[in-house]
């Protein structure tokens, strides 16, 4: 336990968790401008409140919910550049709250932007933290300590948790028949029009067995990436490359949980400093130049 | 400057507290998540009921719950299409890999009962 403490507490480049915040802001100004609430909210779906939107006696005016998704997208692009991040931050966030718990109340609960919110809220939690370089605002300089280190391992965890959990569900449910039974060609069978991927692999049992082993493997192995930092190289790609065939087999969109993973596992400054030295000019060498 | 704040330990705590007892319950406390997505197995065949209404001179049907009674769903038909003569049930099963090329073979229809203001009336 106090291993663990250490790891999470453990001090980081200030950048690192900067780049996570911009990236998490970036995410959710897109993913707020990828749905039209207001339609949602015209449709006069029946409101059945998930959770927090209990607070609301009905679903919000389609008025309401344009006005919210253009703050949501301001407040997340101002909190990208990390501007005045103690209220653009929270302000983005709750827009995001608010409407995807419209989409939550329509019937269906969606779990795709869950790990993105989750992120965010322990970004929202870190505070100024965040917006201490690269940042509007922000002196030029370089900072490291622990508290830039606890949200970034923080958001690692929780990421690690919820594949963690997806495989445990499995398990426990399912079992290993999740792999060695049809349940996988029944999944991609059920779908309204499955596309040429999906019925490929479902006419094949074969190979619906070894995506679902694939898939369950993976789920299962994730947390690894929080003990072997090499195995991110194989484990990140991997679920990139599953959510991805998930698209395109099942026409599920979890991008906005494969690019979460990105932001959070990516070492920003070593990406950024290794851009820099590639795109630096090359000193002419003073033998060759006389 | 570079110590971590106060507050930090006891949310972290909290926080991961809660995405572990969401997922442990189960709980689904959006935007934690109890996880559980297509962690069932499923099965062959998929199958739900339908109501047909003759409406108009054309034939409605929608989707109903199994087991409905006649009643209700007389009163329901009768507010949604006007004065309805009889609403058929049918149980409506689709065998998964039973496919014509690219498309799902038409699925088995049987009717159930047929609901009037008499009663209910099996197939004969």
């Amino acid at each position: 336990m106090r291993r663990a403490e250490r790891w999470v507490f453990g001090p980081e480049d200030a950048r690192r968790l900067a780049g996570v915040r911009i990236g998490l802001c970036l995410l959710l100004a897109y993913r707020l401008s990828a749905h039209d609430y207001d339609v949602l909210a015209a449709r006069h779906v029946r409101f059945l409140p998930h959770f927090y939107m209990d607070l609301f006696a009905h679903m919000p005016s389609p008025d309401l919910a344009s006005w919210l998704q253009g703050l949501g997208i301001a407040a997340a692009l101002a909190a990208g550049l990390g501007f005045a991040l103690r209220i653009t931050l929270p302000v983005a966030f709750v827009c995001g709250l608010i409407l995807n718990g419209m989409l939550n109340s329509a019937g269906r609960v969606m779990v795709r932007d869950a790990l993105l919110m989750l992120c965010l809220a322990v970004i929202v939690a870190a505070g100024r933290a965040a917006a201490d370089v690269w940042a509007v605002r922000a002196p030029n300089r370089t900072a490291f300590g622990e508290r830039y280190g606890w949200p970034v391992r923080t958001a690692m965890v929780v990421i690690a948790l919820a594949y963690f959990f997806a495989a445990l569900q499995k398990w426990h449910y399912s079992g290993f028949a999740w792999v060695t039974s049809d349940n996988l060609r029944w999944i991609l069978y059920s779908q309204r029009h499955p596309d040429g991927l999906a019925l490929f692999i479902a006419d094949r049992p074969l190979l619906a067995h070894l995506f679902a082993a694939g898939a369950l493997l993976l789920e299962t192995c994730f947390a690894l990436v929080l003990f072997v930092p090499r195995l991110r190289w194989l484990i990140i790609p991997a679920v990139v490359a599953m959510h991805v065939a998930i698209r395109i087999a099942l026409g599920l969109d979890y991008s906005a949980q494969w690019l979460t993973v990105v932001i959070v596992f990516v070492n920003w400054p070593v990406v950024v400093d290794w851009a820099r030295r590639r795109l630096a000019p090359i000193p002419a060498q003073e033998g060759i130049a006389h | 400057m570079g110590a971590a704040p106060r507050y930090a330990r006891p949310f972290v705590a909290v926080f991961v507290g809660l995405v572990v007892a969401c997922a442990l319950a189960p709980l689904n406390l959006w935007p934690f998540s109890n996880w559980e997505l297509f962690s069932r197995l499923r099965g062959p065949v998929v199958s739900h009921w339908e109501a047909v209404v003759q409406h108009d001179g054309r034939v409605v049907d929608y989707a109903v719950g199994p087991h409905t009674a006649c009643g209700p769903l007389l009163r329901k038909a009768a507010a949604r299409f006007g004065p309805a003569t009889g609403v058929r049930i049918y149980q409506i099963e689709r065998l998964l890999s039973d496919r014509v090329g690219a498309h799902a073979a038409p699925p088995y229809r049987a009717l159930v009962v047929t609901c009037t203001a008499k009663g209910a009336r099996a197939p004969s």
